[in-house]
């Protein structure tokens, strides 16, 4: 493991990513504390719980979005509490990350927005220039073919079906060529099937590109289906972290029950 | 319903009493509005007595005799080309002055956003900082007008077009960069981080993130500033830019009243046919419109910069820089140039009660041409094709509130002369006669939008229009023209100065005088208490809408 040097990311890195005591205070609201997690190449980890358990903060602390208030998070071999900002870049390039709506730029077309992951790799005048005459057309084509929706790469992000929308976040994270690929409830906006769809596709490109996964989900069922490891997230703290196998239906209920009964008069 | 159930609910009222916080909210109101009326009624008797006399009753003979003018404005070819080739003149130094004004708004407005500042969660102290600082600086170019930057650069590039186009572009630059910080951080935020968290710079993320989404918003915008700058490049004009405005205030000078009608129409012509043009951008704002209007623009822009002979290298060739720095060198220190800072506390009463008439009769003037002008539907009697007396008396109120606002401040001003002695009054009736005309327009706009479901729902019930009018329409606009009122307010402030030039007095008078005299040590003074004065109005106004929401 490199602790302080965040030289350019590599894929043999041990682990991917690594929350020591980790806590993320947001305004006046604690919403992560004493987070301790390993995360090893190649794991597809599915993270549940209520709420407000913390899941997008958590996320949100993998990515460098949100800031660790107390602890540490290494991400990639980069250390962000106190890491120049250059560096934090330059690991979050090849972080992908998949949200729950989808966060296209709708008044964009779709190359457009697929190249939008390619931002942090390229210079100011590119990226400027790409506004008026499209760059690296192919890669994104070849990106958008990957997630089953080439032919629509011409057209407006915003006329497209949620699914679809969906599927074009995803090639975004694609043409990063990521390490990791974070997802925040990336299936929580679609109905049921287009939901398994979405999922099947993330973890079928982890598999193949050999990418570590990491995905909140609301659907339990989904997550121990299809995922080797579960983590439960409760009242910013983790309550269990194993694989699905070892997970009993009282762990769940647990998880979800509310925090103190209500009595009735 | 039973009437036992019909005393429940009366007793509860009585039981439950109103929430404390509710009461003293109340309360606070009806001392706001105690306010409002005494400084009102201070401002008055400010105005009215005054050394002497208030009006001039030979005077009604002149200002009848402006107005029968109308009806014959001076029409030979010979005054119209000149009529022509001024209004032309005048438009140019608009487009140009947006164009300036559009490129510091733009490169502003992302430096004063938070979304620059805060984009990322590590250094946010240092952002806030750097944010606070930014918006600090955009305070004081927003808060001098156009027609003291004119004055000042005149110092510093002499005739040069360059004069009326920085006049312009500074002020409605700092202007337009606060507006579209607004813009830019009330612009959805999820593609922006998501871009921030793939790695992505500040500037990228910014052009695919927040300006695809906040385009036709800034676009619509800048039009709208388009349409003030006409009105300012008339101003410029006055105190010497060329244009129409010059050529008003020569006709003015040999009292040529059908010359300057024909002006006035040329104006109006102007201001109407930018006025339309920015509210056809910003209520169909379709690809082809906002993209049409920019190529024209485009055009627009190189046709003026040829007509006048821009040439901005004047910014860095001759002796500019030495001559801004003989101007600064002279500003600083300030000094009081005769004033006692009593004299200066009390030229900043005159100037306060002389925005206060301003705005009370433009908002009680504004308000009653706002509604016959307006097309209310929901009032039932005006279905869609509307009665002919209706249509009449709809485009005679909207063609009034155009001239009130087609001419400027200044005109307004001269026009008053003839019935008033020189003084506060002039000035006020002619801020108020002029914002009347702007604060028409948007009441009507505003009228327009009402939600028409709860006035429908009481003409169901049978309810007679004037009931309806005073039931729903009213309680429904009122917080909407308050707010319109109290924002016009802290402009007229400002605007203070323009009518100076017509020896109304207060700060504005003093200011002019004293660039006139190029003692810029006094003039810095001024303009810091003017500055002042405007941070003052704009923390009252804000406490009053606070109060009276």
């Amino acid at each position: 493991m490199l602790p302080d040097s965040c030289a350019d990311p590599v894929a043999e890195l041990q682990p991917i990513a690594e929350l020591r005591a980790a806590g993320a205070v947001r305004g006046s609201v604690t919403a992560l504390a004493g987070i301790d997690l390993r995360i090893a190449p190649g794991e597809r980890v599915a993270v549940i719980g209520p709420s407000g358990a913390g899941k997008s903060s958590l996320v949100g602390l993998l990515n460098g979005t949100v800031a660790a208030t107390s602890g540490s998070v290494t991400v990639l071999g980069c250390r962000f509490t106190g890491a120049p900002g250059a560096a934090i870049r330059r690991a979050q390039r090849r972080i992908g990350t998949v949200h729950q709506r989808f966060d296209l730029v709708e008044q964009l077309s779709v190359v457009h927005n697929v190249n939008a992951g390619r931002l942090g790799g390229w210079p100011v005048w590119k990226a400027l220039l790409s506004l008026v005459a499209p760059r690296g057309v192919a890669e994104a084509r070849a990106a958008l073919d990957r997630v089953g929706i080439g032919a629509k790469v011409r057209q407006r992000a915003g006329d497209l079906s949620g699914g679809e929308q969906q599927r074009v976040a995803i090639a975004r994270v694609l043409v990063q060529r990521p390490l990791l690929v974070l997802a925040d409830e990336p299936v929580a906006s679609l109905d049921p099937a287009r939901g398994r769809e979405v999922i099947d596709l993330l973890l079928e490109l982890s598999g193949e590109l050999g990418t570590t996964l990491l995905t909140c989900l609301h659907d339990v069922g989904m997550a121990l289906g299809s995922f080797e490891r579960v983590v439960g997230l409760r009242a910013g703290t983790v309550v269990f972290d194993r694989p699905p196998s070892a997970l009993s239906d009282g762990d769940i209920r647990d998880l979800y029950a509310f925090a103190a009964p209500v009595p009735h008069p | 319903m039973t009437a036992t159930q019909v005393e429940d609910g009366a007793a509860l009222e009585v039981r439950v009493p109103l929430p404390r916080k509710r009461i003293r909210h109340e309360h606070r109101r009806r001392r706001w509005l105690l306010v409002i009326v005494a400084a009102i009624v201070a401002s008055v008797v400010t105005a009215v007595s005054g050394a002497g006399d208030v009006m001039r009753v030979d005077g009604f003979g002149s200002f009848l005799e402006f107005f029968q003018a109308a009806l014959h404005p001076r029409a030979d070819a010979g005054f119209l080309g000149l009529t022509a080739t001024s209004a032309i003149t005048t438009l140019a130094y608009a487009v140009l002055g947006t164009l300036v004004s559009l490129v510091i708004g733009l490169v502003g407005g992302v430096l004063t956003s938070q979304t620059w500042w805060l984009a990322r969660p590590q250094g946010r102290r240092a952002g806030r900082v750097g944010w606070f600082v930014t918006r600090a600086v955009l305070v004081v170019p927003r808060a001098i007008h156009e027609v003291i930057w004119g004055l000042v650069l005149l110092a510093v590039f002499g005739l040069d077009p360059m004069v009326a186009v920085l006049a312009i572009g500074i002020p409605f630059g700092a202007v337009t960069a606060k507006v579209f910080s607004e813009l830019i951080d009330e612009a959805p935020h999820g593609p922006y981080t998501a871009l921030l968290a793939a790695g992505s710079g500040r500037l990228p993320a910014l052009v695919y993130g927040i300006f695809p989404g906040a385009l036709s918003d800034l676009l619509s915008y800048a039009f709208y500033r388009f349409e003030c700058a006409i009105r300012s490049a008339a101003i410029l004009g006055l105190v010497g830019a060329g244009g129409l405005g010059f050529q008003l205030a020569l006709s003015f000078q040999t009292l040529q009243y059908n010359e300057i009608w024909t002006l006035l129409y040329a104006l109006v012509v102007l201001s109407i046919a930018a006025d339309q043009w920015s509210s056809f951008v910003r209520t169909r704002r379709t690809t082809r419109v906002l993209g049409g209007s920019a190529v024209v623009a485009a055009v627009l822009a190189a046709f003026s910069w040829w007509w006048v002979g821009f040439d901005p290298s004047v910014l860095w060739q001759g002796n500019t820089w030495t001559l801004a720095g003989r101007v600064l060198a002279d500003a600083v220190p300030p000094t009081f140039g005769g004033q006692s800072p009593l004299d200066l506390l009390g030229l900043a009463g005159i100037t306060v009660s002389m925005s206060v008439i301003a705005i009370t009769v433009a908002f009680f003037g504004g308000a009653l041409l706002a509604f016959p002008s307006a097309r209310l539907p929901w009032l039932g009697l005006r279905r869609r094709s509307g009665g002919l007396l209706w249509t009449i008396r709809s485009g005679l109120c909207k063609l009034i509130l155009v001239l009130l606002r087609a001419i400027p401040p200044p005109v307004w001003a001269l026009l008053f002369l003839f019935v008033f002695y020189p003084g506060v009054l002039p000035g006020a009736l002619a801020l108020g006669v002029y914002t009347a005309g702007v604060l028409g327009r948007l009441m009507a706009e505003a009228a327009e939008n009402l939600d028409g479901r709860p006035l429908r729902a009481l003409r169901a019930h049978g309810t007679a229009e004037p009931l309806v009018f005073c039931y729903a329409v009213l309680p429904a606009v009122t917080p909407k023209f308050v707010a319109y009122g109290l924002y016009r307010w802290e402009v007229a402030i400002r605007e203070t100065v323009v009518v100076g030039v017509v020896g109304a007095g207060g700060l504005g008078l003093l200011l002019n005088q004293q660039l006139a005299s190029f003692d810029y040590a006094a003039s810095l003074t001024t303009v810091a208490a003017l500055i002042l004065l405007t941070l003052v109005v704009d923390l009252g106004s804000a406490a009053l809408r606070r109060a009276l929401r």
